[in-house]
């Protein structure tokens, strides 16, 4: 993927899946050259998603699933447990045989194996958790208290949410908040009737479009969803969320993030002189070479029990017991959703309803249960909620019955009877005999395996009766027929046993005291300082919605913020996550929601820089004292105008040398046209994202240039997509008028365009000075202005330049929908300033009094 | 990561409403033609299980399951060779021998019965011979889910079916392995006795409906390209494949 490895990184990531991906994007961004290590094998977005879009009759087994009990299953006999494990989808899933683990009672442990683990095959479910998640373990005296409250990790939901892209209908119920939604997928006729006949009855309960992290918009580059059907098999045109498709290119734009993947860990190095983790030690799955890579921080993202299997592997005279271990809760109170529980029945009534498209969700259907009332309480604790679908028998009920020929052939010739099935998903208590130890054998790699030791109790089967009870009252309700209950759970057998929820949570829990949990409100390792643990083992109860949700660290910020790793210690961090809403407290986005002076949303400080035009004499005569005062001025990140005659690698370690970043890059159309391959080869080497056309000589500006812009602008937005960067267009004044269209040029570059390919980065103070408001710009072309120029005007007639917020222009208003529709970063520019380090300085200060830092 | 593998959801549109579009033209599919489908059919093709023999004997039972009408029947989707792959390359050895002997039953009886063997008697006689084996070979739903405990390529395909009409969460997967032993004694021979016709016939339907022949002329592959919950059965006129 990238180059050689080094040894040394500033972070260590372990594992690629959604937490790992996370981490390593909010690392790399926030300047820490990183390092991604998977276990399994690469996974190139694209490229390597060979079933894609496969018909059935090109795969010589017609997409079987792959039972236990069927050749090509050998080699999983414990993936081949689910029903997602089919010959279209072996190739993400683990070969248990390479990676064993032993059973007390069953217990389904399923696991990819490649770069991406397994976001390239999740269910895509995600759900925000409330307060009722969060206060249970305390209200109840249930397992630790979570250190942390809904609104603590609220805004890291839309940070999250705002990057993933999750599509979903806002209900306004306290125990599943709303999000930041992409427009809701659609019901089929069964569904809508169905939630009708439920909502009629139980008022309290509301029947729901799945909220899923697949596009229903083009987003951030990535395309809507074209209904193909089983995300599963990988999406190469990233519609669903996967590292491939959301995290890792931002990571790897960065040009400092290295993935290792075949490279199993082993153990992480604890150095008792400093009281800290020095590296991780690694087994070459190929080679079986042993190698060292040291960090000042390790992220820990290897999944719940895979995290769970290095910690107590990790053994020193310290932590005789694993790493970060002092509690002794390492693998103990690990939990998983309890699930195949609910109802099946026939729609009547609808024979001449049909769809179209292979929708990839189903419907959703709230908690309802123990909501803190009298109406809902229950005889056991928590709750649960439902997913489910309606759909009509195609062809395979003609194996239900006799029948035969041509009578056959006609009846299966048109669409069977509608049915609807819905099943619980169930929290599960932290239970402390619930448990992963070491075994005394090993795998191939000479590690030790896990030995789970899990169940449900008490309170998980008393919940499964109304699980079921609970489905046949809906569908019944509804005016189903034929309505029949279904609980798959077999005492002591497989049915519906733990880990096939495939949401394992718990095995370093989260807490406020070191003698009871293992990692603090941050994802802080209580025991080591510079070690994090942010994916499912850190849950501390087990909610009963899908758990997913990533964001960045307190911690990452903190190592952005200042580049001091020797403070780690003391930072904190918002945990990214397999497995969990969880919800942990971010000092700049608390002071942002305490203080109304701060422009609402995710948008921060860390994300405004500089258009290094400003600077441009400055810097022609002394690149490496202008950088000192541009960063002295408040600015780490920049973008480019020229490269002062130096090659880019050059200027690269310059900007290095000043802890400054660039991200985007001016580059004249003429030389985009010209040599493409050339400014994308700069662009990379300086680490940019974006390449940008910054402006078009008035002798260009005819009508024939406007007629063609948009397509030659396509044309380049696609090379420089197949170059790893974006293209954006830069406007000035002119893109305001006609120019012998219709339409201003400005609209018809924005209609023109491919979304996918093409960003603008919009000039405020230029579109303002033609007499448009820039909020209203962004607020009309949602997911087009990635990018901003940030400028002001004097109230002169002449509208001159002035320095942000010490003019006329509402940044305030400006920012705020920017920030809604879209931005990723904005830079302040002032095109002529008598003393531009001052104004850049004055243009600073201003935004830090208005954004979160 | 390379990102050069991206295409856009437009491209991935075109690109694939060429194989699962519900308009083709027969031009845009020769090169879609050139892959399983036509192996299936080639000349040089060789059976890993069946001899030639036991091959025209289930190409013969599955046309009159899903025979030629205005759109292509069994035979000529190739039915017989997909059995085929799954008597090599999926079943194993039990279940393989289980669908020869089945086989070899079915053509003793024909020859007992019709006084031929099965290929060898008029199609009438064939039919007639199947249908009364169909009929037999379905005790009670209630028999057969004992004795058949969702392991079975009929709950394989209510699952396939599931995920294809709507791949959201599946209520239950109902083909996992099961621990259950199934039902007594009696339900089980009495289910044992239509195994293998219950058991041709699935592979019948799987293999033809999920052929080019099946899911593209008799019925068609749901579109991709946009999601529409709710239109009049009529605008489709049938069953998505």
């Amino acid at each position: 993927m990238t180059g050689t490895q080094e040894s040394e990184y500033d972070a260590i990531v372990i594992g690629s899946g959604i937490t790992g991906g996370w981490a390593a994007k909010e690392l790399t961004e926030k300047g820490l050259r990183t390092l991604m290590i998977e276990r399994g094998r690469e996974v190139v977005h694209g490229k390597d998603y060979t079933m894609e879009h496969k018909s059935t009759w090109e795969m010589p087994l017609r997409n079987a699933r792959l039972s236990p009990d069927k050749q090509g299953a050998e080699d999983y006999q414990v993936q081949a447990r689910t029903g997602q494990f089919r010959e279209s989808t072996k190739q993400f899933f683990t070969k248990d045989t390479k990676h064993p683990y032993e059973e007390v009672k069953p217990f389904t442990w399923v696991q990819g194996d490649q770069v991406g683990g397994k976001s390239l095959i999740w269910g895509r479910q995600v759900y925000r958790w409330s307060d009722l998640d969060f206060e249970a373990n305390a209200k109840e005296g249930i397992g630790v208290d979570w250190p942390i409250r809904y609104k603590d990790i609220a805004p890291w939901y839309s940070y999250v949410e705002r990057h993933v892209g999750v599509s979903g209908e806002k209900l306004g119920l306290p125990q599943l908040p709303d999000g930041e939604f992409l427009p809701p997928m659609q019901m089929n006729a069964g569904e809508k009737h169905v939630k009708a006949g439920i909502e009629r009855r139980f008022k309290e309960r509301r029947v729901t479009i799945g909220r899923v992290a697949i596009l229903t918009a083009n987003h951030k580059g990535r395309a809507a969803c074209h209904y193909c059907g089983p995300c599963e098999r990988g999406c190469s045109t990233g519609s669903y969320f996967s590292t491939q498709a959301s995290t890792l290119p931002p990571a790897m734009a960065t040009g400092r993030l290295t993935v290792l993947p075949d490279s199993i860990v082993h153990s992480i190095v604890y150095d008792p002189k400093s009281h800290r983790v020095a590296g991780v030690r690694v087994v070459d799955t190929r080679t079986k070479a042993t190698r060292e890579y040291k960090a000042k921080v390790v992220f820990l993202c290897a999944s719940t029990l895979g995290s769970a299997r290095i910690l107590l592997n990790s053994k020193s005279s310290t932590f005789p017991n694993g790493l970060a271990n002092s509690s002794g809760v390492v693998g103990h109170y690990l939990m998983d959703h309890h699930f195949r529980a609910g109802a099946t029945g026939r729609i009547e009534g609808l024979a001449d309803h049909y769809y179209q498209g292979n929708r990839p969700n189903g419907i959703y259907i709230p908690r309802f249960r123990n909501l803190g009332d009298v109406a809902t309480k229950q005889p056991f604790a928590r709750g649960f909620g439902y997913q489910g679908s309606a759909a009509r028998a195609g062809w395979g009920r003609g194996t239900s019955g006799p029948g035969l020929g041509v009578q056959l052939k006609r009846k299966l010739h048109d669409a069977g009877d509608w049915t609807m099935g819905i099943t619980g998903f169930g929290e599960c208590l932290p239970r402390e005999d619930n448990k992963v130890t070491l075994s005394e054998r090993t795998d191939e790699f000479g590690i030790p395996i896990l030995r789970i030791d899990c169940s449900w109790g008490p309170n998980e089967m008393a919940m499964r009766k109304d699980m079921r009870q609970s489905a046949i009252d809906m569908l019944e309700a509804a005016g189903l027929k034929s309505v029949v209950g279904t609980d798959d759970y077999k005492e002591g057998g497989l049915g519906a046993e733990p880990g096939l929820g495939i949401h394992e949570m718990g095995t370093a829990r989260m807490g406020r005291d070191p003698k009871t949990s293992a990692v603090n409100g941050f994802c802080q390792a209580h025991d080591v300082p510079n070690l994090f643990v942010t994916d499912g083992s850190v849950m501390a109860s087990a909610s009963c919605v899908n758990p997913l949700r990533g964001g960045p660290t307190q911690e990452e910020e903190h190592l952005m913020d200042r580049r001091d790793f020797l403070k780690v210690s003391g930072a904190a961090g918002l945990a990214t996550m397999w497995g969990s809403s969880l919800a942990c407290a971010h000092s700049t986005a608390a002071a942002g929601a305490a203080n109304p002076a701060l422009i609402p949303g995710g948008f921060t400080l860390a994300q405004v820089g500089l258009q290094l035009y400003t600077v441009r004499d400055a810097m022609s005569k002394d690149v490496d004292g202008t950088l000192a005062s541009v960063a002295g001025a408040g600015y780490h990140l920049v973008e480019t105008a020229g490269l002062y005659q130096r090659p880019a690698a050059d200027l690269r370690a310059l900007f290095d040398k000043h802890g400054i970043r660039t991200v985007s890059g001016h580059y004249p159309l003429v030389d985009l046209e010209a040599s493409p391959e050339t400014v994308f080869t700069t662009a990379k080497t300086l680490g940019q994202e974006y390449v940008v056309v910054p402006f078009l000589d008035p002798s260009l500006r005819t009508a024939e240039t406007f007629g063609s812009l948009p397509s030659r602008l396509n044309k380049l937005g696609e090379a420089a997509h197949g170059a790893g960067l974006k293209l954006a267009y830069h406007n000035h004044d002119f893109e305001f008028q006609k120019y012998g269209g219709t339409t201003t040029v400005m609209e018809r570059l924005l209609a023109n365009t491919d979304p996918t390919l093409v960003s603008f980065e919009l000039d405020g103070y230029w579109a303002f000075k033609a007499g448009t408001a820039p909020a209203d710009l962004v607020a009309r072309y949602p997911g087009r202005f990635a990018l901003l120029h940030l400028k002001d005007s004097t109230a002169a007639p002449e509208k001159a330049f002035a320095d942000v917020g010490h003019g006329v222009i509402d940044f305030r208003r400006f920012i705020a929908a920017a920030q809604r529709n879209g931005l990723k970063y904005a830079f302040v520019e002032r095109d002529v300033a008598p003393d531009p380090i001052a104004s850049i300085k004055a243009s600073h200060d201003y935004l830090a009094s208005v954004l979160p830092a | 990561m390379s990102q050069g593998n991206d295409i856009t959801r437009r491209e991935a549109v075109a690109r694939t409403a060429l194989i699962l579009g519900g308009t083709l033209a027969a031009s845009s599919l020769s090169g879609v033609r050139g892959s399983a489908w036509a192996r299936a059919a080639a000349p040089d093709w060789r059976a890993g299980t069946l001899d030639p023999d036991q091959s025209e004997l289930v190409a013969t039972i599955a046309e009159h399951i899903i025979p030629a009408t205005d759109t292509p029947g069994a035979r000529a989707a190739g039915v017989h060779r997909f059995v085929d792959v799954m008597l090599s390359n999926y079943y194993k050895e039990g279940e393989r021998k289980q669908f020869l002997d089945g086989l070899a039953q079915l053509d003793a009886r024909a020859r007992k019965e019709l006084g031929a063997s099965f290929v060898k008697a008029t199609p009438a006689k064939q039919l007639a011979l199947l249908t009364a084996i169909d009929a037999e070979s379905y005790p009670s739903p209630r028999v057969l889910e004992k004795a058949e405990p969702l392991n079975s390529e009929r709950a394989r395909m209510r699952d396939s079916l599931a995920r294809q009409s709507s791949t959201g969460p599946t209520v239950s997967d109902p083909t996992r392995p099961s621990a259950d032993g199934g039902g007594g004694e009696t339900a089980r021979r009495e289910a044992e006795r239509g195994w293998f016709f219950r058991r041709m016939k699935e592979l019948t339907l799987l293999g033809y409906y999920t052929s080019e022949a099946g899911a593209m002329t008799e019925l068609k592959v749901n579109p991709m390209g946009v999601y529409r919950g709710d239109i009049p059965y009529r605008s489709v006129g049938h069953s998505w494949a």
